[in-house]
C-alpha cells in the first residue's frame, strides 16, 4: 500500500522540477540570442517557453502550499467532501461544461510499489530494445522485449511468454516486411546476421 | 455554399479504393476504441503508422475513419459493459447500460448509432456552411496569424484540465519541446546537444504516440491484470417506433449543442455530452426515467459527441488552428502527408479538402451499418487477457515508431514522451495543451518573427487594424475567463454537494 502522501509528494516534485527545468530552458534559451537585426533572435521563444514553465511551476507550488495549510486546518470536513462521489450527472448543463471533473484527460490511479515496478520493467524493456536494435536486429529484440514483459509484468509462465514473444516477433516481421514492404533492421553481429536475424 | 464541392468530394470518396480504406479505418478505430482508456486521440496516434505509404487523400480519409471508429467503439463498451472506452462516452453509460440490463442492448446501440449519424451529418452540413468563410482567413497577414495562434493557445490553456497552472505548465512544456532543433529564422541549433537526430526537432508522431498511447498502456499496466465484467446481451436489435420518436428531437438538440461546442477551442467531448444529457433531462417529460434506461439519455449525448467531433475540425480547416488533442494529431497527419491545414488547403488542394469532409459522412454511414453486427466481435476482443493485448499494442507502437524514419532514436523519444505523459496523468496535468503547444509553437514563432521582420522590430504591428484589436480583446477575455472558471464551477458544484456533505456530517 502506498502512503497517503505519495501523490502529494510527486506533485511537489513535478512542480519543483517544472520551476528548475523552466529556468534552465530560459537561461540556455537566452544564450541563443533574444534579439537580432530583423526582430527577435533564436532564443526568444525558448526563453518565453521556459519562463512560462517556471511560472506555472511556481503557481502550482503556491497552490500546494495553500492546500497543505487548508488541509491542516480542517481535515475532517475535507475528508468528507472528498468522499462524496463525483456528481457526473449534475443536472445542470452549465456545470457540466465548466466542471473540471469532466476533463477529457485520462486519470491514472496512483500506483503501489508493484505498479511502479511494472511500469519500470516496461520502460526498461523498451529502452533496452531501442538501444540494442541496431546490434541484435528486430526479431531478437522484439522477442526479448515481449518475452520479458509477459514473464515479468504479466507473470505468464516462461515457456508461454517465450512462445508468444517468438510468435509475435515473427508474425509482425512477416506483416511489415512482406505486406507493408517496410525493411526491419537485421543484426549487425555477423553470426546473428548469418542466421537471417 | 459548398454543397456542390461536397458532392464532388463524395464522388472522390466513392471509389473502391477510398471506400476500402474508410472501411479498414472504421474497423481498426473501433478495435482500438473498445479498449478501456483508448479514446479517439490514442487510437489515431497509435494507428498513424498504418497510413504510411498511402497517398495523402487515402491516408487522411483512413485516419478520419479511425477517429470515428474509435468513438463508436467507446459507445459499444459503454452500453454493454458499462466501460466507457473514452471520457465522452460516460454520459452514454448512464442510460445505455440500464437499457442493456433490461434486455434492450440492441436498441440502445442502434439509437446510439443513429444519433451519432445525425450528429455527424448536421456537423458536416454546418461545416459546409462555414467552410467558405475560410477565404477571409486568406486575408490574414503574419501578425493576425500570430494572434489567432495565440488565441488558440490562450483558449486551450484556459479551458483544459483541472487547473490553469497545470494547463499552462503542459502548454509551456509543449512550446519548449517545439523549440528543439535548428531555428528556422537564423539557423541556430537549439537544445540539440550536437546530436544530428535532433537537428530536425523531436518527431511529432513519436511524441503523440508516447503521450497518448504509451502513457495509457503504462497506466493500465500498473494496475496489474484487469478483469472485464460479463457483457450484457445485445438481444433484440431494432428499436421500437416509440424509441425512434423519443430520440428524434434529442438527437437534433444534441447535434446543435455539440456543433457549437466543437467550435470553441478546448471544449472537451465529455463535458459536451454531459451538458446535452443534462439539457435533455431538464426538457424531458420523463425526467424520472433518466438513469433508468431513457433513450433520450443516449440520443442526446451521442449526437452531441459526434457533431462536436466534426465541428472541432472547422478551426483546423478554416484557420489552421487545432483546438483539441485529436484534431492536433490530425493536423500533424496533414503535415506529414504534405498538406497544410488551414485556408490554403481549400485554395491549393480543394479536391482533397472536400474529399476529407465528404469522408466524414461516409465514415458515419459505414459505422451505422457496422456498429451493431460487430458488437459481439469487440466484446470477444475484450475477453482476450489484457497481458496479450498490452504486448500486442507495445509491439505495434515499437514498430510503428521505428517505421516513421527507420530510426531507433524515435523509439527513445516515444518512450520519453510516454513517461512524461504517464507522470502528468498521475499528477493530473492535462496532456492536450502539451500537444497543442507542440503544434502551435512553430506557428507562433514563425509568424511572430515574420511580423517583426516586416515591421522592422516595431511591436505596434500587432495593434494595427480592427482584426488584431478584436483578437487581442478575445485573448484577454479568454485568459480572464480561464482564471475565474474554476471558481464559478466550484461555486456551482458546492450548491449541489453541500447538502449531500451535510447529510454525511449529520450521520
Amino acid at each position: 500500500m502506498q502512503t497517503l502522501n505519495a501523490p502529494v509528494a510527486l506533485e511537489w516534485t513535478v512542480a519543483s522540477a517544472a520551476v528548475a527545468g523552466g529556468l534552465a530552458i530560459a537561461v540556455v534559451g537566452a544564450g541563443y540570442g533574444l534579439t537580432n537585426t530583423s526582430g527577435v533572435g533564436a532564443g526568444f521563444f525558448p526563453t518565453v517557453a521556459g519562463t512560462l514553465m517556471a511560472l506555472a511551476g511556481v503557481l502550482w507550488l503556491l497552490q500546494l502550499a495553500a492546500a497543505r495549510k487548508t488541509a491542516a486546518a480542517a481535515p475532517a470536513i475535507g475528508d468528507i467532501l472528498e468522499s462524496v462521489p463525483p456528481h457526473r450527472d449534475s443536472g445542470s448543463a452549465l456545470v457540466s461544461l465548466l466542471d473540471d471533473d469532466n476533463s477529457e484527460e485520462p486519470e491514472a490511479d496512483f500506483p503501489d510499489r508493484q505498479g511502479i515496478a511494472r511500469v519500470g520493467i516496461i520502460a526498461a524493456a523498451i529502452l533496452l530494445a531501442a538501444l540494442l536494435l541496431p546490434y541484435l536486429g528486430y526479431t531478437i529484440v522484439m522477442t526479448l522485449m515481449l518475452g520479458s514483459i509477459l514473464f515479468l509484468v504479466s507473470k505468464r509462465k516462461l515457456w508461454l511468454a517465450v512462445l508468444v514473444a517468438v510468435g509475435a516477433a515473427l508474425a509482425s516481421r512477416l506483416v511489415f516486411e512482406v505486406w507493408l514492404g517496410t525493411a526491419l533492421p537485421t543484426a549487425s553481429i555477423d553470426f546473428l546476421a548469418g542466421l537471417g536475424l | 455554399m459548398g454543397f456542390d464541392q461536397l458532392l464532388g468530394g463524395l464522388a472522390t470518396v466513392f471509389t473502391p479504393e477510398h471506400l476500402l480504406f474508410a472501411l479498414i479505418g472504421c474497423v481498426l478505430g473501433m478495435l482500438v476504441g473498445v479498449l478501456p482508456g483508448f479514446g479517439p486521440a490514442a487510437a489515431v496516434s497509435l494507428l498513424i503508422p498504418v497510413t504510411f505509404g498511402l497517398d495523402a487523400t487515402s491516408a487522411i480519409i483512413m485516419l478520419a475513419a479511425i477517429l470515428y471508429g474509435a468513438a463508436y467503439g467507446g459507445t459499444t463498451t459503454a452500453v454493454l459493459l458499462r466501460i466507457p472506452g473514452e471520457a465522452s462516452s460516460i454520459a452514454t453509460t448512464l442510460d445505455g447500460y440500464q437499457m442493456a440490463k433490461q434486455g434492450r442492448g440492441g436498441p440502445a446501440l442502434v439509437i446510439a448509432a443513429l444519433a451519432s449519424f445525425v450528429g455527424g451529418l448536421i456537423g458536416v452540413v454546418g461545416f459546409v456552411v462555414v467552410a467558405p468563410f475560410s477565404r477571409l482567413a486568406l486575408e490574414f497577414g503574419a501578425p493576425e496569424l500570430f494572434l489567432v495562434s495565440l488565441l488558440g493557445f490562450a483558449l486551450i490553456t484556459s479551458f483544459a484540465g483541472s487547473n490553469p497552472a497545470k494547463a499552462l505548465l503542459s502548454a509551456a512544456a509543449g512550446l519548449a519541446i517545439a523549440t528543439v532543433g535548428v531555428d528556422s529564422g537564423v539557423g541556430i541549433a537549439r537544445f540539440t546537444f550536437d546530436m544530428p537526430e535532433l537537428f530536425d526537432g523531436l518527431g511529432l508522431v513519436a511524441i503523440v504516440m508516447g503521450v497518448f498511447g504509451l502513457s495509457e498502456v503504462l497506466g493500465q499496466a500498473q494496475k496489474g491484470p484487469l478483469g472485464v465484467p460479463s457483457p450484457l446481451k445485445v438481444a433484440r436489435l431494432l428499436p421500437t417506433r416509440t424509441d425512434l420518436r423519443r430520440s428524434a428531437l434529442p438527437s437534433l438538440r444534441g447535434s446543435v449543442i455539440g456543433f457549437f461546442m466543437g467550435l470553441l477551442p478546448g471544449s472537451p467531448g465529455a463535458a459536451t455530452s454531459l451538458a446535452s444529457y443534462a439539457a435533455e433531462k431538464k426538457l424531458s417529460k420523463r425526467s424520472k426515467e433518466f438513469g433508468r434506461g431513457a433513450v433520450e439519455g443516449i440520443a442526446g449525448p451521442e449526437s452531441a459527441n459526434n457533431a462536436l467531433a466534426v465541428s472541432s475540425m472547422i478551426p483546423l480547416f478554416t484557420l489552421g488552428i487545432p483546438t483539441s488533442a485529436t484534431v492536433a494529431i490530425m493536423a500533424g497527419a496533414f503535415t506529414m502527408n504534405g498538406l497544410i491545414p488551414g485556408p490554403l488547403l481549400f485554395r491549393d488542394n480543394p479536391d482533397v479538402a472536400w474529399a476529407i469532409i465528404a469522408s466524414l459522412i461516409v465514415g458515419n454511414l459505414i459505422l451505422l451499418v457496422l456498429n451493431v453486427p460487430l458488437a459481439r466481435v469487440w466484446i470477444a476482443v475484450l475477453k482476450v487477457p489484457f497481458h496479450y493485448l498490452m504486448a500486442a499494442i507495445l509491439a505495434f507502437m515499437f514498430l510503428g515508431t521505428y517505421s516513421i524514419n527507420g530510426s531507433a532514436f524515435d523509439i527513445l523519444i516515444m518512450l520519453g514522451a510516454g513517461l512524461l505523459g504517464y507522470v502528468f496523468q498521475l499528477v493530473k496535468v492535462p496532456l492536450t495543451p502539451l500537444v497543442l503547444g507542440l503544434i502551435l509553437g512553430p506557428l507562433l514563432e514563425e509568424n511572430f518573427q515574420r511580423s517583426l521582420a516586416l515591421s522592422r522590430g516595431d511591436y505596434n504591428v500587432f495593434l494595427q487594424g480592427p482584426i488584431s484589436l478584436t483578437l487581442i480583446g478575445v485573448i484577454v477575455l479568454a485568459i480572464l475567463f480561464g482564471a475565474v472558471r474554476p471558481l464559478i464551477a466550484s461555486m456551482l458544484k458546492k450548491k449541489t454537494i453541500t447538502p449531500v456533505a451535510s447529510k454525511e456530517l449529520a450521520k
